[in-house]
């Protein structure tokens, strides 16, 4: 369902008014690119697939229904162009340039902590990253993650509560042994 | 919903927002694929039947070379008449004809 500004944004899409473009845009860039950030742990590729999906967005959004959920559609655009990626060819995550991503907080010891969360996630298979990514980080509901992927909303939160329980182990992992970020690859 | 200290953690991760010069380049493109308008279905109407009707025409011209005229048949079997009657066309006036293709 499109909520608020999402159904302005639509109206102005259908329009094929650029100022519907630059709405969306705004608003969900910089979350589409972190996600496919964590998802590939490649900025190169992020942007590759954050053109990939917002092109599709300029060409696809006169055509999309005025209730459309903006969100999910911009999110399922993007993780299934990154699918596609991965299965062309396996794509070397950089964990050191996702704990990068943990600059913003102000003190150190915080800091470190998203750093470990984003080294966490990582490590993670791709299928528990991206539950963990549309749900904890973009706050989606499992009945949406669902329609994304195309399960029901109970497979989602019994997959969703086993890749919380592996998330929690690297983290303590990673706590007692002191990890260091090293090159992972997407499984 | 019961709150999660791991999911809090996740919500707190923060967003990379693409580069200035980036989102620039790739707003100009999605514009201009935005604004180009599709094609008005009155001008493909437009376009198939002046192509239909110049297929017709060049069928139509194309087959006229080969199309027997029953004038010009009949003018030239009276002309090959004359010929034989006239002592087998040795020389002169003789028509050769060559057949029609």
């Amino acid at each position: 369902m499109a909520h608020g500004p999402d159904e302005a944004a639509l109206t102005l899409l259908r329009r094929r008014d650029p100022r519907g473009f630059d709405l969306v845009y705004g608003a969900y860039a910089a979350r589409v690119r972190s996600f496919v950030l964590r998802l590939s742990g490649r900025a190169d590729v992020a942007d590759d697939l954050l053109q990939h999906t917002f092109l599709r967005l300029a060409e696809r959004g006169p055509d999309l229904r005025a209730d459309s959920d903006l969100r999910a559609w911009l999110f399922t655009v993007a993780r299934n162009a990154y699918l596609g990626q991965v299965r062309a060819q396996r794509v070397a995550v950089d964990a050191a340039a996702l704990e990068s991503l943990a600059s913003p907080a102000d003190d150190v010891e915080a800091r470190l902590a998203l750093g470990d969360v984003e080294h966490a996630l990582s490590r993670l298979r791709l299928e528990d990253r991206e539950l963990l990514l549309l749900v904890g980080v973009e706050g989606m509901e499992p009945v949406q993650v669902a329609a994304m992927l195309g399960v029901d909303a109970a497979t989602v939160r019994q997959r969703l509560a086993r890749a919380r329980s592996r998330l929690s182990c690297e983290l303590e992992r990673r706590s007692t042994s002191g990890d260091s970020p090293k090159k992972a690859t997407v499984q | 919903m019961i709150p999660d200290p791991l999911f809090e953690r996740l919500a707190r991760l923060p967003v990379a927002d693409p580069t200035p010069e980036f989102s620039a380049k790739l707003r100009a493109a999605a514009c201009a694929r935005l604004c180009a308008r599709p094609v008005h279905p009155a001008w493909a109407w437009l376009v198939a039947t002046w192509v239909a009707g110049y297929l017709g025409w060049a069928v139509h011209v194309s087959s006229s070379l080969y199309r027997l005229d029953p004038t010009t048949h009949g003018d030239r079997e009276r002309r090959i008449g004359a010929n034989a009657t006239s002592g087998g066309g040795s020389h002169g006036d003789s028509v050769v004809d060559y057949g029609t293709p």
